[in-house]
C-alpha cells in the first residue's frame, strides 16, 4: 500500500509535511507574481494582484491538510483538545459532572467487576475446558444423583479410557484453633492428584503424597494463599503445626495466588488430604471412607486431549457395566456421565452457571439505573450550560460551521467527561469492592479470591460504560443545542462580541483549536492558531472557492 | 474578477488534472496552466482547489511527487502520473462520457417538450 507511508508521513513528519507545503504554495505565488511582471505590471502591483487571486495562503493550506491522510484523526485529536480546555475553563460544571459520573460508572464497574469474578474471569486452571465432573446417576430414578465411594473412585480412576486424571474431593467445615479461638473454615478434602489433574503448581511446598490418601498416615494440609496470607504470611510456614478438630497438621504446601479449587471467587481455605477424612468430616454415621457404600466424595477429571464429552459418556457406560457386574450391590443401575462443571458449587448432580445469570443480571441493571439517573441530571447540566454557550454556537452556525461537526464537538467534550469520570470510578470501585471483600471475608469461613485490580474485561466494560454514558447524556443535548435555528439568538442578543472591536479576540478564544468556521480570510489569515477556513470551505464546496466573497456574503468586512 | 467562471463537478478537476499530466511531469502553476490551455480557457482552476486535489490524488496513488528546479530556476514540486493513474484515466473519461451523455440527452428532452 503507497499511501502508508503517506499516512506515517503526514502524522509523524508533521512539520516536514508542512515546510514541503508551505515551499509549493510559495512557488505557485512567487511565478504567479513573475508572470505579472513579464506581462508589464510593476512588482507591488504585481505582488498585490497575486495575493488577491491566490486568495489566504492559509485557507489554501488548510484545505490541503483536510485531504491528508490522518486529517480525521487530527480532528478528533483538536476536538479532545478543545473539550480539555473548556472543561479547565469551568471547574465546577467539570468537578461536578465528574463526580456524578464517577458515581454512575463506579456502581457499575464495581457490580460488573464482581460479575466479572463470578461469571467471566476463567478459572485458575490450566485448560479449564478440558475439566469436568463425573456424575452417577440412578437410571431407575433418573433425578436422584449419588457421590462416589472410595473404591469405586479408585476403580474408575485406575481403569478408565478418557480421562488422563481423576480426583476425588468433599468439602467440609472444619474447626481451626488458634490459642483458645476456634474459627469454622471450610476444608476441600482431595485425593493426592488433586492439583495435578488441575494442572495447578504450588507456590510453596509440596503436593499431597498417594499414602496420605490412607488413614494412619501422617496428618498434613496445604494453605490456601488468603488463609495463609490472613494467618500472618510466614515465609517460613512449611512445617508448621495447625490445630484442626482437635487433631495437629503440618502444613507442607501453599496453594497458588488466585487460586480457588474449581469454583469461581470462592475459595476453601484449606486443603487436607483424604487420609484425614474421617477425622474431620462429623460423619455420626461413621463409616470409614474405605467402605464401598460410603458414597462421600466428588469426582472431577481432566478428559485427555481430544476426547468430547459425548465420547466420554460412551466410554464410562462401559465403566458402569463392568462395575455393576463386578460389585452389583454397590454399584447396580447407576449410570456415569460427565458434565462441565459449574462455577459456584461441589455437587453430586450437574448444574451450570445459569442460576447466577438472573442475580447478576438483577444487579447489573440496578447499577444500570443509577447510571441512567446521573447521566439524566448530567444532561441537564449540558442543557443549562448549553444555554450560556448558545451565543457561541450560534457565531459558529452563523459562519458556516456544520451542525455536525458542532454536535461531535460537544459529544467529544462529554465523552472526555465521561473518561475522566470513568477513571475516577473504575479507582472508587476498586476501592470499594476491595473493602467490602474485605468486611465479608472476616464473617465468611471461606476465603474470597478476588483481585481488586481491573482486568481486561473490568477495563472494557468500565469504557462501555463510559461510551454508554456519552450516549445517554451528551448525544441529545449536542444535537438539540446545534440545531440550526439557534443563530436567531444572535440577532436576538445583538453584542460587543458579534460586531463590536474586539472581535477577533472573542473569535481566537471561542474558535482556536476548534477550527470553527470563519469565512473571514483576513482574520484568520493573520493568526495560524485559527484553522476556520476547513468549515467555511465545505459550506461552498464548489471548488472555485472565494474568500473574500464569502466574507462579504456572511457580513462582515474584511480588512 | 470574471463573472463566467464555470463551476465543475468535483470529480472533473480530478480527470482534468490527470489529462493536463499525460505528457509530461509538472508542477502546480504548470498544471493550472495547462488545464487553461486544453479547455481552451474555460476552467481557470484556482489554488484553492488545485493543490488540494492535487495532493489527493497523490494520496489516492494516482499522481507522484518529487522536488526539481524549475525553468525559472526554483525549487518546485513536480507531480507526475503513476501507473495506477494512467488506467484512471480511462475510468474517469468514460465516467465522464456517460455523464455528458446523460446530460446532453436532459436537455434534449426538455427542449423538445
Amino acid at each position: 500500500m503507497p499511501n502508508l507511508k503517506l499516512l506515517l508521513r503526514s502524522l509523524f513528519r508533521k512539520s516536514r509535511v508542512e515546510q514541503d507545503l508551505d515551499a509549493e504554495l510559495h512557488f505557485y505565488l512567487e511565478t504567479q507574481i513573475q508572470q505579472k511582471m513579464d506581462a508589464g505590471i510593476d512588482e507591488p502591483e504585481a505582488r498585490r494582484a497575486a495575493r488577491i487571486e491566490l486568495g489566504s495562503l492559509e485557507s489554501v493550506k488548510d484545505a490541503v491538510r483536510d485531504v491528508r491522510m490522518g486529517a480525521g484523526m487530527e480532528r478528533i485529536w483538536q476536538d479532545i483538545r478543545y473539550a480539555v480546555r473548556g472543561l479547565l475553563n469551568k471547574p465546577g460544571y467539570t468537578v461536578v459532572a465528574v463526580l456524578v459520573l464517577a458515581l454512575g460508572i463506579g456502581a457499575n464497574s464495581a457490580v460488573f467487576s464482581l460479575v466479572n469474578a463470578f461469571l467471566l474471569k476463567p478459572l485458575e486452571v490450566a485448560n479449564s475446558s478440558q475439566v469436568v465432573g463425573l456424575y452417577s446417576r440412578d437410571t431407575k430414578h433418573p433425578g436422584r444423583y449419588r457421590a462416589f465411594s472410595y473404591p469405586n473412585y479408585v476403580e474408575i480412576r485406575d481403569h478408565n479410557p478418557v480421562f488422563s486424571s481423576l480426583m476425588a474431593q468433599q468439602l467440609s467445615l472444619v474447626g481451626v484453633q488458634k490459642g483458645n479461638r476456634t474459627r469454622r473454615i471450610f476444608a476441600d478434602i482431595v485425593s493426592s492428584n488433586y492439583f495435578s489433574t488441575l494442572g495447578v503448581p504450588l507456590l510453596e511446598g509440596r503436593s499431597f503424597r498417594a499414602e496420605e490418601e490412607k488413614p494412619g498416615a501422617e496428618l498434613t494440609v496445604i494453605e490456601s494463599y488468603p488463609f495463609w496470607k490472613r494467618t500472618g504470611g510466614d515465609p517460613r510456614i512449611l512445617g508448621r503445626k495447625l490445630r484442626i478438630n482437635g487433631h495437629l497438621f503440618t502444613v507442607i504446601g501453599i496453594a497458588p495466588k488466585g487460586f480457588t479449587g474449581t469454583t469461581a471467587l470462592m475459595s476453601p481455605e484449606t486443603f487436607l488430604p483424604l487420609g484425614a477424612f474421617n477425622l474431620v468430616t462429623n460423619d455420626f454415621e461413621s463409616k470409614p471412607l474405605s467402605a464401598r457404600d460410603n458414597n462421600a466424595l466428588i469426582l472431577i477429571g481432566r478428559l485427555k486431549p481430544g476426547i468430547t464429552q459425548e465420547e466420554a459418556n460412551a466410554s464410562l457406560s462401559v465403566v458402569a457395566s463392568r462395575m455393576a457386574k463386578e460389585f452389583p450391590a454397590a454399584n447396580k443401575d447407576q449410570q456415569l456421565f460427565v458434565h462441565s462443571l459449574s462455577r459456584f458449587n461441589i455437587s453430586t448432580d450437574p448444574t451450570n452457571n445459569s442460576g447466577m445469570y438472573m442475580p447478576a443480571i438483577l444487579l447489573m441493571s440496578l447499577a444500570g439505573v443509577v447510571l441512567l439517573i446521573a447521566c439524566l441530571n448530567l444532561a441537564n447540566m449540558m442543557m443549562a450550560s448549553g444555554a450560556a454557550r448558545r451565543k457561541e454556537i450560534a457565531i459558529r452556525l452563523a459562519i458556516g460551521g456544520s451542525r455536525r461537526r458542532i454536535a461531535q464537538q460537544l459529544v467529544t467534550e462529554g465523552f472526555v467527561l465521561a473518561m475522566v469520570g470513568g477513571a475516577a470510578g473504575l479507582f472508587a470501585a476498586s476501592w470499594s469492592a476491595k473493602l467490602l471483600m474485605a468486611a465479608m471475608a472476616r464473617v465468611l469461613p471461606f476465603g474470597f479470591v478476588y483481585s481488586s485490580t481491573p482486568d481486561v474485561r473490568v477495563l472494557a466494560g468500565t469504557l462501555a460504560f463510559c461510551v454508554a454514558s456519552t450516549v445517554v447524556f451528551a448525544l441529545f443535548p449536542a444535537w438539540k443545542l446545534s440545531k440550526p435555528n439557534t443563530w436567531l439568538d444572535l440577532k436576538a442578543t445583538p453584542g460587543r462580541d458579534v460586531n463590536g472591536c474586539n472581535r477577533r479576540v472573542f473569535l481566537a478564544r471561542q474558535c482556536a483549536g476548534n477550527r470553527t468556521t470563519l469565512a473571514i480570510a483576513h482574520d484568520a489569515g493573520r493568526s495560524r492558531s485559527i484553522r476556520p477556513q476547513r468549515l467555511a470551505r465545505r459550506q461552498y464546496p464548489a471548488w472555485v472557492f472565494d474568500a473574500k466573497r464569502s466574507a462579504r456574503r456572511s457580513g462582515c468586512k474584511s480588512g | 474578477m470574471p463573472q463566467a467562471r464555470t463551476e465543475l463537478l468535483r470529480g472533473t478537476l480530478d480527470l482534468l488534472i490527470l489529462r493536463a499530466l499525460t505528457l509530461n511531469r509538472d508542477h502546480g502553476v504548470g498544471i493550472a496552466r495547462r488545464i487553461q490551455q486544453i479547455t481552451k480557457g474555460t476552467f481557470e482552476v484556482k489554488p484553492g482547489s488545485l493543490f488540494p486535489a492535487l495532493h489527493r490524488l497523490e494520496q489516492k496513488g494516482w499522481l507522484a511527487s518529487e522536488w526539481g528546479e524549475s525553468e525559472n530556476l526554483r525549487r518546485a514540486k513536480y507531480y507526475k502520473l503513476t501507473k495506477a493513474g494512467r488506467k484512471q484515466i480511462e475510468a474517469e473519461m468514460a465516467n465522464w462520457k456517460r455523464v455528458s451523455a446523460a446530460i446532453n440527452w436532459a436537455i434534449e428532452a426538455t427542449s423538445e417538450g
